[in-house]
């Protein structure tokens, strides 16, 4: 069986993060003792506690370099992942005593809000690290991405074959249906899994969401069929092009996860380092203005 | 301009749908307004013939890969291939009659929009390198410009640029939020990576004491101590004022540790255990005679035999006895108020005067027979002036004189009437200026030793042939302040559970039963802690309640903070100039 990355080593960094957690919520009340000022970040706990964080994300930060040296022995990269997970989650109680959750339109706050949408987007990136896998093996169902994509090419071609059977009128309609197949596209439509299929009509073209309307189309010709033959074409059609909805969903649903599983990075890390800078500043304008 | 666009349909390969258009630009794309609608197509695809079957080719938004090479830009001629995501191109030759003749096939199902979130986003590096840059830039670079020039400090502060206002850590005080310090911090902060010195504060602070006179008790013991140790700026909530009892007792408590301040007494809390008895400022009169002074002596209230040395003669149960004294007007016994009035501060009382508290009762009328006469007071010898004038001019006026000896049988006879003053009325034959001379002598001796000044004055006899000489009234000063260095607030005390005002006066105030000036009628230590006793746990009260941190006694601290200054004897400085 597969050890999680929380529960890694016995959850030995959830131990850890939850001393830490409660090391700084110890010094902070002590604090109350100093009735020169109220908490915050310029007693000496208030140091004490801000010095831990900046180490701390430092560490943090330095998971992205860790986890490309594949020499490296020092620790393995599941060790690096679960003590990530875990301490980054304790920064943030680190640093919210250390600055006494006192906020302002200031540079301080900042690197804290920065800090925060950083822990946010990790806490998302381990949710869909840990549930989005299987969801993604359960939607394909056994087989790969390209067996699908290759499935998908075969249902269009027998549906242009079956096509050289009907009116003009309706072939026109069936191979724009072929030609305005969208899956995928921008960042939006990836993340929302939008169909965004059309289709040619005599009156333009109209939206083909899950292969509807030109479905819709054959139903209501099927009845009025004059022939065996063209009933049977049309049943063709209508199976291929329901089955064309199936895989369709699926192969959407699929660019759905693997855009869930990648996007929150492309915000982690870039935010990790705007962090990095804020802190820098954070530090220096602190003495700066001492 | 015509064009020829021949697109393979259908599964067999050459199985082909021409179509001609006419434009001055063949544009290939999914927009609306392209001539060729390849659906899916990410950008638009630019042909423009040359005239010999090829054309110039541009692509807007898209690449296009032609012979292996990624471009967006190329000269094609008459069998060129390009390929796009989901089409592939080729440059066919035109027919008679066109200009330009291009194949399209489309590959397959035309899934041409991108699969992959990652090639729709800007790369981690890019975003990384933007955002990184942006925060230092916005937030460091921009305004670390302040620290270079005041009229870049202007101008960033005036324009709306990022400048050090986003440095602020936390709030000013309401004091500090105003113009000139709100948005300057370098007002304060002048040094960089110099914590704030005071001279930034005593900037406007000017008048601002030390604890204690640091001449006396040794600057060493505040050499590490800035304004900022408690005065801290930029917190929420604010504590720009410290009112805790560590702020005190974190030195008071050991008096041991400062040797040079004596008689400092431990201190802890405000407990009959914890707290020593007050110390009062006591008024000691210093020197003899005319050289005679006043001087401060911190005295604790439990010494025994302590008295006040005003030189003044009181009774507060006489006064306050309305058998014995009433009020002129309302003919009711003297308030508290009659005498004692509150000032703004609501600490102090107005000093007692002769004119403005005594005289209305306590005339200085001397002459029976000007009985609306009065001599000046404070001043010896303008009052024997003031006498030997009057005199003088009483016997050089015939009338006068007559009504003085003659003009009464009672004045003439050698008996006097009962309740008389034996000096009153006696017949001189001398010239105006003797009898003047003679009269003011006697009735000098009357004021200076048996009524008048004497009442309340004590009077030095010198037994000096000149009588301007010869009577010295020793000054008065009566006790404005007994605790120069602490406050008390008698307005709010006022509210104390009570009758009328005076009882609550005399609640603290013992003065029914003080015969004699000297009482001490300044309540001690357990007067207070009747109410204020930290064991009591209510009506608590910190050592900064009563007790000013900035003592009046302190040093200036303009001047003691200059350790320039602390090591050099002022008056050696002075003499060398």
């Amino acid at each position: 069986m597969h050890e999680s990355l929380l529960s890694w080593q016995r959850f030995r960094y959830l131990y850890i993060a939850l001393a830490l957690a409660g090391a700084s919520i110890v010094l902070y009340i002590t604090q109350s003792g100093n009735t020169a000022q109220p908490p915050n970040g310029g007693t000496w706990q208030g140091y004490t506690l801000g010095t831990v964080g900046a180490l701390l994300i430092l560490w943090l930060s330095l998971l992205g370099i860790r986890k490309r040296q594949y020499s490296s022995n020092v620790g393995s990269v599941q060790s690096w992942a679960s003590a990530h997970v875990y301490l980054g989650i304790a920064l943030l109680v680190v640093a919210t005593l250390h600055c006494a959750a006192q906020f302002g339109w200031n540079v301080h706050t900042l690197a804290y809000v920065l800090m925060c949408l950083v822990i946010g987007t990790g806490i998302y990136g381990l949710y869909v690290y840990l549930h989005l896998p299987r969801a993604m093996a359960r939607n394909h169902a056994g087989r790969d991405v390209n067996s699908w994509m290759k499935e998908l090419g075969d249902v269009d071609d027998g549906i242009r074959d079956a096509a050289g059977n009907v009116d003009a009128d309706l072939q026109a309609m069936v191979l724009s249906a072929l030609d305005l197949t969208r899956l995928g596209g921008g960042v939006f439509a990836q993340i929302f899994a939008q169909d965004r299929c059309r289709v040619q009509t005599g009156s333009g073209v109209i939206s083909n969401q899950g292969q509807q309307a030109l479905i819709d189309e054959l139903s209501r010709r099927i009845p009025d069929a004059r022939v065996v033959r063209e009933a049977e074409t049309l049943n063709e059609l209508m199976a291929l092009f329901g089955r064309r909805q199936v895989i369709l969903n699926l192969l959407r649903k699929d660019v759905q996860y693997r855009a869930l599983l990648k996007i929150w990075l492309y915000f982690h890390v870039p935010l990790t380092m705007a962090l990095l800078v804020a802190l820098t500043i954070h530090i220096i304008v602190v003495f700066l203005y001492w | 301009m015509h064009y020829l666009i021949r697109t393979l349909t259908g599964r067999g390969r050459d199985t082909a749908l021409e179509t001609e258009y006419s434009a001055d630009q063949l544009t290939l794309g999914s927009g609306e307004k392209d001539t060729v609608q390849l659906p899916g197509l990410a950008g638009q695809l630019r042909f423009s013939p040359t005239g010999d079957g090829g054309a110039s080719f541009s692509a807007k938004g898209i690449k296009a890969t032609i012979g292996g090479d990624s471009t967006a830009k190329a000269k094609l001629a008459v069998g060129d291939q390009l390929q796009v995501p989901g089409y592939a191109l080729e440059v066919i030759a035109a027919p008679t009659g066109f200009d330009f003749g291009l194949q399209i096939q489309s590959e397959g199902v035309s899934y041409a929009d991108s699969m992959e979130v990652s090639e729709r986003l800007w790369s981690m590096r890019r975003s990384s390198w933007l955002l990184a840059l942006l925060v230092l830039v916005l937030c460091f670079l921009i305004p670390v410009g302040v620290l270079f020039s005041p009229d870049v400090a202007q101008t960033l502060r005036d324009a709306p640029l990022p400048d050090d206002g986003m440095w602020s850590s936390g709030p000013l005080v309401s004091a500090h939020s105003t113009a000139g310090i709100a948005e300057d911090c370098q007002s304060c902060h002048t040094t960089p990576f110099v914590m704030v010195k005071d001279q930034a504060c005593l900037t406007c602070h000017r008048d601002i004491q030390e604890h204690v006179d640091i001449g006396i008790h040794g600057a060493e013991d505040f050499a590490d101590v800035r304004c900022a140790t408690c005065h801290r700026e930029h917190n929420e909530p604010t504590t720009m004022v410290r009112m805790d009892n560590g702020l005190c007792v974190d030195c008071h408590a050991e008096p041991a540790d400062f040797p040079k301040a004596e008689g400092m007494a431990e201190a802890h809390n405000f407990t009959a255990d914890e707290h020593p008895e007050f110390r009062i400022d006591l008024l000691v009169p210093k020197g003899r005679g005319g050289s005679m002074s006043w001087v401060y002596e911190p005295r604790r209230l439990n010494e025994p035999g302590l008295a006040e040395q005003s030189g003044l003669k009181f009774n507060h149960d006489v006064h306050l006895n309305p058998a014995k004294v009433k009020n002129l007007q309302t003919d009711e016994a003297l308030d508290c108020a009659a005498c004692h009035q509150l000032e703004a501060d609501d600490e102090h009382f107005a000093p007692i005067t002769m004119d403005g508290e005594c005289r209305s009762c306590h005339e200085l009328v001397f002459d029976k027979f000007d009985p609306k006469r009065e001599l000046p007071h404070g001043n010896t010898e303008a009052a024997l002036v003031a006498m030997e004038a009057h005199y003088i001019r009483q016997f050089t006026d015939p009338d006068l004189r007559a009504k003085r000896s003659g003009g009464d049988n009672d004045a003439r006879s050698s008996r006097r009437k009962p309740g008389s003053k034996p000096n009153e009325g006696v017949t001189c034959n001398g010239t105006p200026f003797e009898c003047g001379r003679q009269e003011t002598e006697r009735q000098a001796g009357v004021q200076f030793s048996k009524t008048g000044c004497v009442t309340c004055h004590n009077v030095v006899d010198s037994m000096s042939d000149n009588l301007l000489d010869r009577y010295y009234v020793q000054p008065v000063r009566i006790t404005g302040d007994w605790y120069t260095g602490n406050r008390f607030d008698h307005r709010a005390h006022m509210a104390f559970q009570g009758e009328n005002q005076d009882e609550v006066c005399m609640s603290c105030h013992e003065v029914m039963t003080s015969g004699h000036a000297e009482d001490i009628l300044i309540p001690g230590r357990d007067n207070c802690l009747e109410c204020h006793d930290d064991n009591l746990g209510d009506t608590t009260v910190y050592c900064v309640s009563c007790h000013a941190f900035h003592l009046p006694a302190g040093t200036m601290a303009t001047e003691s903070r200059n350790v320039g200054l602390m090591h050099q004897n002022p008056r050696e400085s002075t003499e060398g100039e």
